[in-house]
């Protein structure tokens, strides 16, 4: 029986591409023969989609990874699973033989995605700017185009946010699961008369699509307090007037339901699409999973939780930020510069002497080797706290991480949580063996 | 393979069948300011129910009924949680002065009150926006308000879901905040806080006389290796055009901190 | 030299505390200016020497068993900042040598160690109500007398061998010499030497910059963190200053208020603390071996190793750690010489120099010290003898500590220390438990990267200096 549906990935991230071939799958490793060096590019199971039956046609380990195909990025294009949880107690994958058990087929799925762009309309406040796309309710294992509608753009245009495909269950592959392929990339354009066919005059957009006669998109400024911060990050003349630009990113819910004997169950997962990561065997030191962390447990770990390899994680994900850093440049530009505009003294943030980027690295490498030995961490003194935000002394600014902007604009903190496990892994015992015994 | 129905962390981490890393929440950025993937910012807007908040800011844009009269004023303090801090520093003059008031990103000012009140009332203390930066400005209004969960419950184990809840952001309103278009962001001075997914400073060698040279991710030629910070004005490097036009023929990954050839 | 009398601290200590200040010439063969030196040369002796024992004793605390093993956790916490500090007045000092135009001195074993001035023979044991004595004593001020006094005082006459002098006497001395222009002028003291000098700017790493105040240690919150003071000089008075700051804060001018404030205070608590539990100390320290060696023939004529208290390091893994150890530590002290030869030009901001790097190497360096101490704290010291002593950090003084005056020789000299390092480092890869063999490999490829730049910068370091009276080519 079975008890309750859940998409997971509960959140998946698509990244956009024109290739017509969707990246391959590929593991990320930490050599442990180079601990210290970035990590290795492994290429692992790739699930290739039939496009007219929808079935999966193959899974393959490819040979080499290539990111781009014929000058075009190829789209990262995620599967979202669909899981049961059954009377086990135990969630599991839910395939035709458990829907078979239940007295169902794949037949009995349904999905529906819903996605949106609302940059537009969280600019103008006009709900009619929202651009949305609703699959409807898909049965079959077709593509399914999400096509972009919008109440202000001109009669028959759209943004094309890419497609979803119910993957036809099989033998071999016996999981109900969605893709959700991405757009390209593009960028769409807004006139005030209406738009000639073929191509547009704008040689940066793919389609003018916008009506700026019926919205205030184009033409829009930022102005009061209800703008975004930062303010004016859309594509505008020199006073600030947007140009009526769009793109096809997007985010939105996908739903599943099972209806079987009168009785249906649903979940739904969230996915959006952005750009690609540009340096994939690296990882961000802060992330949405990170904040996701947090608002699921709270701001402080038990100590169990507090362990080596969680904190070695974080000092690696550091290291691999700062190693793609102009950190000498940075002293005296971005967040300095920021300061500055306060009316803080334009010094720099550290000694100079310090900020060699190859010296930084080297110091972080450090760090991570001594944290290999079961050392505990003793930086946790050197972490900015997230009420010290505020601090713009000299110390306050040389805490870590440096050198960089959170999301209040501020010096960056990592998570309260994030902190929380560093300091909590301090209180522990000096010396530990990595299988976090003391020694 | 089975999961754990309250292993929360698995579930958020799953890597589904042929998905790569890339698409997990441990690959986008959460410093937002705005943002690359989502600005995670506005999953607090509604937070508190009966109004909605702008993601950036205490500031009230939506009230409903009674709390319609909240609209534009800002929230300063929920229970004893602050929301705003002092920003102090140096100048020519004064080794500690005040400079300006910021308000702290809602996922840190927020994380105790998330942690303990769901579904509770909770104090909520509203200022009128200062003119000057004030710190501590006069309470002008506060409401007991409900505090909403942000993610999802299982209606069968009536525990969490490792998974932001409906009532929390319509479709389109986790990437509302985003530069317009996209590529905004790559241009942008500054933007190079998310280097591990926007890379900065790349190709880099150590010197014989020991500071280290490299390019600029957005160097149009990767010779002479002369690091200059961003600037969309200088010819040498990308501007916001070429990305308009070409940003899949022009951008190049990063592997090993070198061009992938 | 001033040699000691069986009485004690005699002729200074007790010209001081009649309030006047002997007007005394400075030792013969030395002038005024030198005389300073000297004394300043000692002090770094005894600052290095402090570190040194201090961080030894921080790492013979055991919390594994302890019931009170939060406060133990504390204990070690609160010695490794009194070491962190130590380093900060041996860094200050260095900078008041190099104020004085003098050579730096990080060794530690050029002066006997029986002079008034030393407080106490040099030694590696683990912590104990003796040794926290001898730290006590060494730490107090002038006017500490009290019946506890008096008790501290004995135990640590006992563990010592005679009774132990106040490091806080040196810098009076201190004070008085360089506040006397008689014997140091003010031309001696040369600003242009700043740009040599080390800064808190970048030594200080985060570390309060003097500044007393609640701020405290995130890990343990009920500790306030270490107070770096790293004074630059290019003055008498701020040589004064410095010499006073760096008195206050350890050594114990003036009794201080705030019970966290001094070494003195700090260590005092520590012995309260251990005296309250009784037998049950002995569960909370390693047993670790006193003065551990990798010295299998006994120590050098004439060193200051107490030859009925060295302890070879027999067992053969820990041994390599040891080697291992010497080595790094040798390292660090390269770094950090080096760093000093390097000028943190204010005129030039556009190039950086290797000192950056060199100060970063440093810290390395030290959390090297502190992971392969984590290895050798849980290694017997004799393999015959599983259940016996544990081996600990050795902290060998290198053959040499001398730089070469050329940029290529000193790289050459890093070069070198990698290279000795790499040997034991192979060594140690196949062998022993999963931590140490994921520290080596790290270890391995860190040295790898750090080797391929000092190639690099070897390379880019020029030719030889020309023989004497032919032009450079």
């Amino acid at each position: 029986m079975i008890a309750e549906l859940r998409i997971l990935p509960p959140l998946a991230i698509a990244r956009f591409g024109g290739a017509p071939t969707p990246m391959d799958n590929y593991d990320a490793i930490v050599d442990p023969e180079e601990p210290l060096g970035y990590r290795r590019l492994q290429p692992v199971e790739t699930l290739e989609v039939d496009v007219d039956s929808g079935e999966i046609a193959r899974a393959f380990v490819p040979e080499r990874l290539s990111f781009s195909e014929g000058g075009e990025v190829r789209p990262v294009a995620p599967f979202l699973e669909l899981w049961a949880l059954t009377d086990g107690g135990q969630l599991e994958p839910l395939t035709i033989a458990l829907l078979q058990d239940a007295g169902a087929t794949p037949a009995h799925v349904r999905w529906r995605v819903q996605v949106a762009n609302r940059k537009a309309a969280r600019r103008t406040g006009d709900e009619a700017d929202r651009i949305e796309a609703d699959s409807g309710e898909l049965a079959d294992h077709a593509r399914h185009l999400l096509d972009g509608r919008c109440a202000n753009f001109w009669p028959g245009k759209s943004i094309p946010f890419g497609h979803v495909q119910y993957v036809k269950p099989s033998a071999a592959h016996p999981q109900v699961r969605l893709r959700f392929t991405p757009a390209a990339g593009n960028v769409y354009g807004a006139s005030r008369t209406r738009p000639a066919a073929g191509r547009p005059a704008d040689p940066n957009v793919t389609d003018v699509v916008y009506d700026g006669r019926r919205g205030r998109w184009l033409g829009h400024v930022d102005t009061d307090n209800t703008s975004t911060v930062p303010a004016f990050i859309y594509r505008g003349d020199s006073e600030g007037r947007s140009v009526g630009y769009l793109d096809d990113g997007c985010d939105g819910i996908v739903r599943a339901s099972l209806t079987v004997a009168g009785r249906t169950l649903s979940a739904f997962g969230r996915v959006g699409a952005g750009p690609p990561t540009y340096a994939p065997d690296a990882l961000p030191i802060r992330s949405v999973a990170d904040e996701l962390e947090q608002a699921l447990f709270g701001p402080t770990v038990t100590p169990s939780e507090a362990t080596l390899e969680r904190v070695e994680e974080i000092v690696r994900r550091a290291f691999e930020t700062v190693r793609l850093m102009n950190t000498a440049a940075m002293n005296r530009g971005g967040m300095a510069a920021h300061d500055r505009g306060t009316g803080r003294r334009a010094d720099p943030i550290m000694a100079p002497a310090l900020v060699d980027d190859i010296a930084v690295e080297n110091l972080h490498q450090s760090l991570l080797a001594a944290l290999r030995s079961g050392s505990a961490p003793w930086f946790a003194d050197a972490l900015r706290d997230f009420d010290e935000i505020g601090d713009l002394s000299d110390r306050g600014r040389r805490k870590m991480p440096a050198m960089m902007r959170g999301a209040d604009g501020r010096h960056l903190t990592l998570t309260r949580r994030q902190i929380d496990l560093i300091r909590t892994l301090v209180r522990g015992p000096v010396f530990t063996d990595p299988g976090g015994e003391a020694t | 393979m089975t999961i754990e129905p309250t292993n929360l962390t698995a579930q958020l981490h799953h890597r589904a069948a042929g998905n790569p890393p890339s698409t997990l929440p441990e690959a986008a950025i959460s410093n937002c300011f705005p943002g690359l993937e989502f600005d995670v910012r506005n999953v607090w807007r509604r937070m508190f129910e009966g109004i909605e908040l702008h993601e950036a800011h205490g500031l009230v844009t939506r009230g409903e009924g009674d709390l319609e009269g909240l609209v534009g004023l800002e929230l300063v303090r929920v229970g004893e949680a602050r929301l705003t801090l002092a920003v102090r520093g140096p100048t020519a003059t004064a080794e500690d002065a005040l400079l300006d008031t910021t308000f702290i990103e809602w996922s840190n000012a927020l994380a105790d009150v998330l942690s303990t009140s769901v579904g509770q009332l909770v104090t909520c203390h509203f200022a009128a926006p200062p003119e000057r930066p004030d710190p501590d400005p006069p309470i002008v209004a506060t409401a007991e308000l409900r505090v909403r969960p942000l993610m999802a419950r299982s209606d069968v184990t009536n525990e969490p879901l490792a998974l932001i809840d409906e009532d929390v952001a319509e479709p389109g309103e986790l990437t509302q905040s985003l530069c317009s278009p996209w590529q905004n962001d790559y241009r942008e001075c500054g933007c190079y806080y998310w280097a591990a997914s926007r890379p900065d400073y790349v190709n880099r060698e150590s010197t014989e006389q020991g500071p280290s040279i490299g390019n600029n991710w957005m160097d149009r030629s990767r010779q002479p290796k002369a690091y200059e910070p961003d600037n969309p004005a200088d010819p040498r490097q990308l501007d916001y055009v070429d990305l308009f036009r070409d940003w899949q023929g022009l951008l190049r990954f990063i592997v090993g901190g070198r061009d992938l050839e | 030299m001033l040699r000691q009398s069986p009485a004690g601290d005699a002729g200074l200590e007790q010209a001081r505390l009649a309030g006047v200040e002997p007007a005394s010439p400075p030792p013969p063969e030395l002038s005024g200016r030198d005389y300073a030196i000297f004394l300043l040369r000692l002090a770094a002796e005894v600052e290095h020497g402090l570190m040194v024992q201090y961080l030894f004793a921080a790492y013979s605390l055991d919390g594994r068993n302890a019931p009170a093993q939060a406060d133990v956790r504390a204990w070690q916490e609160t010695i490794l900042g009194i070491a962190k500090e130590e380093m900060g007045h041996l860094v200050t000092v260095q900078n008041l040598l190099t104020a004085l135009s003098a050579p730096l001195n990080f060794n530690r074993e050029e002066f006997p160690h029986d002079t008034v001035l030393y407080p106490f023979g040099f030694r590696l044991q683990p912590v104990g109500l003796g040794s926290l004595a001898t730290y006590i004593c060494a730490e107090s001020p002038a006017d500490w007398d009290d019946a506890e006094a008096l008790e501290i005082k004995a135990r640590a006459q006992i563990d010592a061998g005679t009774p132990v002098n106040r490091v806080g006497a040196l810098y009076a001395e201190l004070l008085r010499v360089l506040g006397d222009a008689t014997l140091v002028a003010d031309r001696d003291f040369d600003p242009l030497s700043v740009a040599f000098q080390a800064s808190w700017d970048e030594w200080g790493r985060g570390y309060r910059e003097g500044q007393r105040g609640a701020e405290a240690m995130s890990g343990l919150p009920q500790l306030p963190a270490p107070e770096l003071l790293i004074r630059e000089v290019g003055s008498r008075a701020a040589a004064l200053d410095a010499v006073e700051q760096v008195g206050e804060q350890g050594e114990g001018f003036e009794t201080p208020v705030d019970d966290n404030a001094s070494h003195f205070r700090r260590f005092l608590a520590i012995y309260r603390g251990m005296k309250g539990l009784g037998d049950g100390a002995a569960d909370v320290v390693r047993p670790l071996a006193t003065n551990p060696t990798t010295d299998l023939e006994g120590p050098d004529i004439g060193g200051p190793y107490d030859p009925a208290t060295t302890t070879p390091i027999v067992h053969e893994q820990a041994r390599l750690w040891a080697h291992l150890f010497n080595l790094r530590y040798r390292k660090l002290l390269v770094n950090l010489s080096h760093a000093f030869e390097l000028s943190d030009d204010p005129g030039d901001r556009t190039t950086l120099s290797p000192r950056g790097a060199l100060i970063h190497r440093t810290f390395s360096e030290m959390y090297n010290l502190r992971a392969i101490s984590g290895q050798l704290v849980a290694l017997p010291i004799d393999g015959a003898q599983p259940d016996g002593p544990r081996a600990g950090p050795p902290f060998q003084v290198p053959h040499t500590l001398m730089l070469p005056s050329d940029e290529g020789g000193r790289w050459r000299l890093h070069r070198d220390v990698l290279d000795a390092s790499a040997a034991m480092i192979e060594r140690l890869r196949d062998d022993g438990p999963a931590g140490g063999r994921a520290y080596v490999a790290a270890l391995a490829q860190m040295d790898a990267i750090e080797r391929g730049q000092i190639e690099q910068l070897i390379a880019g370091s020029g030719r030889m200096p020309a023989a004497t009276g032919a032009p450079a080519s």
